[in-house]
């Protein structure tokens, strides 16, 4: 992809939709509530959809486009009101913004795609770019390493922003690992059809996270958490990713989930 | 050359070059060399996408006229001396290439580097016709002693240590005195090849890029090697992939800027060779022959689908393999198709049909590592996901790719149908998900998804759904 | 049908809507002058050595000789092969000087292979253009020049004139078309950026793969037209 365009964004709303993906809902669903609180927070009235299930990626990527298109169309659909949809993961973010215009095209009005296309954000972007947030850091200090996904950094361009999010807890010593902006080696059905070149991934993608001798792992994509976590628990590491949004819950507006 | 090995056989392939501790590292210290050589190249902010733009433009302009710049530059060339052939297939350029050296009644040749050459497999070809086919580029050169193809198209004996090296060298040439310097390896290979030059019958190149305007075709080197074999023998015949003609000289620059930078991080390489003509009555030198074999080999396939005709756009720099974390580890070989890495994934399947390269069309987690480095912009991970899908369309369309189609399966299609409904179906959707929270306990039990030196992912033990309808419930 | 009716028959077919693609061409000279920064000898010099070539500055065309003796001497070079400028008049008492050496020989077409690839010690000739942002001297065999001298002995001596510096590879070849017009390129032009190098065992740089193991430019500065 050549350079992302500049993105312009507009004044904090008044609502926005929530959309935590499948992951966070059954995986981690407490950072789907520290993500909500967060929003609240700053003043604004978050909208949850009993219908989302999963943005369709899976089914995209792995090449069977119209089950993925009968499931874009039907999330997309759900989302009848011109107001910011709120991602928490930059890679369901670039599916819906970048991908769902072009696989709903035959199905859907084209300005209607191009409007909620404009309005996809993923969390962190949404935070410190819409909302300006400012954190203030209560908690002790400490080092944490950052994995962002492909898609945040490469499809979103937002992995710069989620280092500016993060470096606003000022306690909090950021630290870049070797090798960072490599995949993991997840790849949604890649990582399962091509398990040993996975595995390879994401055994070095750790070492290099665990070198960085971190006491937290974050990232805003529950896909590489999968990833990389299963591997860390198999190898009896101490070290657990967890989502940015129960990161700065917890050290920025109060304990426990 | 390296018979046993297809691209149908990548997962075995790649399993044994990830089970090979020195060529991960081989590879890895390569494509760390590579990637910050690039980088240095284009560290003024901006440089990259600036010319990435141009370069492009160029590639799809010449690319919507392809047909008519084809035209020209075989009238071009025939006007200046150059004998021009088409080829639609391997076996044609072969043949052609073959015929033209039964003419010159030549029995040794040597070639300069040329990928094209690879895709035909003109060496083996040549060899039993009892013609000398010799590889003079150094890293072609090694990695033919070794009876091996190339495993990376702009350094073809990336997989190779020194030491390697030396002992090829030992058993191949004679007289060499084994050391593992590697000025002294290159001075031994050297003076072999200086011989063979001085006494080749022919030689063959590929050719970078051709000016339809001019006529003029375009070596891009460092060694020498190419200016060599299009010099020294009396004959010249230059392969060529019909994409690769520009439209005028005034393309050139751009391209090869790009080239160099992001192959090799060098703003220019050693020789830019521009070839317009054989020996004319005025000149001191030179063959007094060039052919131009013009081969399609599956490329108006590409061309004639609206989303793979961007992958005729490529330069060959390898910039896309340079960066891909998937070729890091597996090396070239595991692909066992000519082209490997990231563009050898969207251009093989034109070669060789669906059928073989359906697990490379997979082999990869769309990072966009390639995309993001790629001079001319192809969308490499979103041609993937199209060739993904068309592995596994219904039926054959009209406009087939070959082997369209052949990885459809019926287990796997059943899993998307209900992964298809399940999320389609709020209620369906978030019974399941309660359903799998329940009893994520069973998690571990069950048979390891991604193998076992990973554990099973464990679910959390309520899903967000049910935590807003109770925070719901609460407020 | 022939191979090239149908590979034509095939493209031709296959016309897709390429209004999305034709909007994306630039006008590709807008941005020439933009690219780059410094100008000139100081750059040129710098990538030369760079590239591992070696770089000697004279002031005036007189001091050639002296420096090519002084070469000839300290290389214990025995036999070498020059070619004349195709603007003779520019480098008149030089060539009248070269001519008269002993060890050298002129470009005559006669030279064999074996002269080329076991006799001559290096090559000398004339360059008429260069190019400052890659550190670039081009070729232009031709009447005067053989593509070997330049190739095949191990060392190429040549010398530039600074009248002739372009800015970059895009500006050389806008100037080369103009100057052309009409008439037909040359059989061979050869851009040349340094001695034949390779890093194809291990990353390595090796310099003398297959051309000349050293590239000696001999810069002129005081030239008149």
């Amino acid at each position: 992809m050549s350079a992302i365009p500049i993105r312009l964004y507009p004044e904090q709303p008044k609502q926005v939709y929530l959309y935590a993906s499948c992951l966070v809902d059954m995986f981690d669903p407490n950072a789907g509530i520290a993500a909500l609180q967060i929003l609240e927070a700053q003043g604004i009235e978050v909208l949850w959809l009993e219908q989302q299930s999963c943005c369709g990626q899976p089914a995209y990527t792995s090449g069977y486009t119209d089950s993925a298109m009968k499931v874009a169309k039907q999330q997309f659909e759900l989302f009848d009101t011109d107001i910011p949809v709120v991602v928490l993961s930059g890679s369901c973010a670039g599916m819906l913004r970048k991908h769902y215009p072009s696989l709903l095209e035959k199905e859907c009005d084209s300005d209607a795609l191009a409007k909620f296309s404009n309005q996809v954000f993923e969390w962190g972007e949404f935070l410190l770019n819409i909302c300006q947030i400012k954190l203030l850091d209560k908690g002790e200090t400490t080092k944490a390493v950052v994995h962002n996904s492909c898609s945040a950094r490469r499809e979103m361009g937002i992995a710069e922003t989620t280092m500016r999010l993060l470096k606003q807890m000022d306690k909090v010593e950021l630290v870049e690992p070797k090798y960072a902006s490599e995949c993991c080696g997840f790849g949604g059905s890649f990582a399962k059809r091509h398990q040993d070149i996975s595995l390879a991934m994401v055994a070095d993608k750790a070492k290099h996270l665990l070198e960085t001798q971190a006491s937290f792992l974050l990232s805003a994509d529950w896909g590489c958490l999968l990833n990389i976590n299963s591997y860390l628990e198999q190898q009896q590491s101490g070290m657990r990713g967890q989502h940015i949004a129960t990161f700065i819950w917890q050290r920025c507006y109060g304990g426990e989930l | 050359m390296s018979q046993h090995i297809h691209p149908q056989h990548f997962k075995q392939q790649s399993k044994v070059a990830l089970a090979d501790p020195q060529l991960r590292s081989s590879f890895r210290n390569a494509m760390d060399y590579l990637q910050d050589k690039r980088a240095q190249s284009f560290s003024e902010p901006g440089s990259f996408e600036q010319l990435q733009l141009r370069g492009e433009a160029i590639r799809k302009r010449c690319l919507n006229q392809l047909p008519e710049l084809l035209e020209q530059l075989e009238s071009s060339c025939t006007n200046n001396g150059i004998v021009v052939h088409w080829a639609e297939d391997a076996q044609q350029a072969r043949e052609i290439v073959s015929g033209i050296l039964a003419e010159e009644n030549a029995k040794t040749v040597v070639k300069g580097k040329s990928m094209l050459s690879e895709e035909i497999a003109l060496n083996e070809h040549l060899a039993a016709l009892n013609i000398e086919c010799l590889e003079s580029d150094m890293g072609e050169y090694i990695v033919q002693l070794a009876n091996e193809a190339p495993s990376h198209i702009i350094m073809p004996a990336i997989h190779k240590r020194k030491q390697e090296v030396a002992e090829l060298f030992a058993k191949h040439i004679d007289g060499f005195e084994y050391t593992e310097d590697v000025d002294s390896l290159i001075k031994a290979a050297r003076e072999v090849l200086r011989y063979k030059f001085e006494h080749a019958d022919a030689g063959i190149t590929g050719v970078n890029f051709a000016v339809a305007q001019t006529g003029t075709l375009c070596l891009v080197e460092n060694e020498g090697n190419g200016r060599m074999t299009s010099t020294v023998p009396k004959v010249h015949i230059a392969l060529m992939g019909i994409e690769k003609v520009v439209e005028s000289l005034n393309d050139i620059p751009p391209l090869l800027s790009l080239l160099t930078r992001s192959a090799t991080g060098q703003a220019i390489t050693t020789y830019f060779n521009m070839i317009s003509s054989p020996r004319q009555s005025e000149d001191n030198d030179g063959p007094n022959a060039v052919h131009l074999v013009l081969v399609d080999n599956g490329r108006s396939q590409a061309y004639s689908d609206e989303r793979y005709r961007a992958s005729l756009q490529c330069i060959r720099c390898g910039a896309c393999m340079n960066h891909c974390p998937v070729y890091a580890r597996v090396g070239g070989h595991s692909y066992a198709s000519v082209y490997p890495g990231p563009i050898g994934k969207i251009i093989s399947p034109h070669l060789l049909g669906l059928e073989a390269t359906g697990d490379l069309v997979t082999a990869s987690s769309l990072c966009g590592a390639c995309e993001s480095v790629c001079p001319v912009n192809i969308p490499i991970p979103a041609l993937l996901r199209e060739l993904r899908s068309d592995a596994k369309l219904p039926s054959a369309s009209e406009q087939a790719l070959k082997g369209q189609a052949s990885h459809r399966s019926w287990l796997e299609e059943s899993v998307w149908v209900i992964f298809r409904i399940i999320m389609t179906k709020p209620v369906l959707y978030r019974g399941l998900s309660f359903f799998v929270v329940r009893f994520s306990f069973l998690m571990p039990r069950l048979p390891a998804i991604w193998g076992p030196q990973r554990s099973n992912p464990k679910p959390s033990t309520k899903t967000l759904h049910q935590l807003m309808r109770e925070r719901k419930k609460n407020s | 049908m022939s191979s090239k009716a149908n590979i034509l028959g095939r493209l031709k077919s296959a016309t897709i809507e390429s209004s999305k693609n034709s909007e994306l061409t630039p006008n590709l000279t807008s941005e020439l002058s933009a690219c780059s920064s410094t100008f000139g000898l100081e750059q040129f010099q710098q990538q030369l050595e760079l590239s591992h070539a070696e770089v000697i500055n004279l002031d005036n065309p007189n001091q050639i000789e002296a420096k090519l003796k002084s070469l000839i001497k300290d290389n214990a070079w025995k036999h070498g092969v020059w070619s004349s400028s195709t603007n003779p008049s520019r480098f008149l008492d030089v060539e009248r000087q070269l001519s008269k050496s002993e060890i050298l020989r002129q470009v005559d077409g006669s030279e064999s292979k074996a002269d080329y690839f076991h006799h001559f010690d290096f090559g000398l000739s004339f360059s008429e253009a260069a190019i400052a942002e890659t550190g670039t001297i081009v070729l232009h065999p031709g009447t005067n020049e053989s593509r070997s001298l330049s190739l095949i002995p191990p060392v190429h001596v040549v010398i530039v004139c600074l009248k002739q510096l372009h800015h970059n590879f895009e500006q050389f070849m806008l100037d080369f078309e103009q100057q052309g017009q009409g008439r037909p390129m040359p059989s061979n032009l050869i851009l040349v950026s340094g001695p034949s190098k390779t890093a194809d065992i291990q990353q390595t740089l090796a310099y003398g793969a297959h051309g000349p193991q050293r590239l000696i430019v001999i810069t002129i500065a005081a030239l008149e037209d």
